[in-house]
């Protein structure tokens, strides 16, 4: 760690965040998904949210935020109760697993990498898969909010990989010049 | 259609993944960038395959075929890029052949300064 210079460290901080971001992404749909499976199975339905904000003159507290109350007693997760629309959506975990067990093992190579050519290579695989994954998430969510933000992040991919290269090179150009 | 989609999503997937396997065997950083370059592009292309079957609209559809376009036309390019300085940096490992040698170092003295 002693010779570890900053430019290298920023790669790997950078990378780190994308890898957090898609953790906390994956993570942030588990426990959702789990609410929706055993403890409040009878709550985020649908028909029967419609006719509590449909009667909102007799509970005017459910009307205003368009919940139960006992619902939103029992669990706090189903304030975005919007973004879980498609309910058989779930086998796409399977595909976003896969993708963080990829990164997972980029990760690895950022760490691992002897020279800063690996990371950099690593930090483009890295780039893909978290636009891949964005996308998945995309498609499990039933929303278009992800997808766009794998569109802008395709287009900074491509900035970040040219930028990276370039700094590579003229880090470590033997000839030194602007070739 | 949503096993359909997961199939094919989970094979892009599984493509990424088996470009990060490539990526810790492989030997040196022009043989992981050749790993990355390839499997990245049919990775996204097979993700946005299967998105576009699982939520046939016309929004995603765009966005997701315009996400792969991109991607997988500045895939080469970047790759050019990190495999040419990758070469240049003299970061390579022990090559079988280097036809590049020749071209490549010193720089040809016609084309210095002509890109700064």
């Amino acid at each position: 760690m002693t010779g570890l210079p900053r430019f290298r460290r920023s790669v790997v901080a950078v990378v780190l965040l994308c890898g957090l971001a898609l953790i906390g992404a994956i993570l942030g749909l588990a426990p959702r998904t789990a609410d929706a499976a055993d403890t409040a199975l009878p709550a985020i339905r649908p028909e029967d949210r419609r006719p509590t904000s449909g009667e909102g003159a007799r509970v005017p507290v459910a009307a205003s935020d368009g919940r139960d109350p006992g619902i939103a007693s029992g669990t706090g997760s189903e304030s975005n109760h919007n973004l879980v629309e498609q309910s058989g959506s779930t086998p796409l975990d399977i595909p976003l697993a896969v993708l963080a067990t990829a990164f997972i093992l980029v990760l690895a190579r950022i760490a691992t990498g002897p020279t800063l050519a690996d990371r950099i290579v690593a930090a483009e695989l890295g780039f893909v898969i978290v636009v891949c994954a964005l996308i998945v998430l995309g498609a499990r969510l039933g929303s278009i909010h992800p997808i766009t933000v794998a569109m802008i992040s395709a287009l900074l991919q491509f900035v970040a990989t040219a930028a990276l290269a370039e700094l590579l090179r003229r880090k470590t150009d033997p000839t030194g010049d602007n070739l | 259609m949503i096993w359909l989609a997961t199939a094919v999503t989970t094979a892009g997937a599984l493509l990424c993944l088996t470009a990060a396997i490539g990526l810790l065997r492989a030997r040196d950083a022009l043989s992981r960038l050749q790993v990355v370059t390839k499997a990245s592009s049919f990775g996204i292309a097979l993700t946005v395959i299967g998105t576009i079957i699982a939520v046939p609209q016309w929004d995603v559809s765009i966005q997701t075929i315009l996400t792969a376009v991109f991607l997988m036309t500045v895939a080469p390019i970047s790759g050019h890029l990190v495999a040419r300085a990758v070469y240049r940096s003299g970061l390579i490992g022990q090559l079988a052949t280097d036809d590049l040698a020749r071209h490549a170092e010193p720089a040809p003295e016609s084309e210095r300064g002509t890109s700064d």
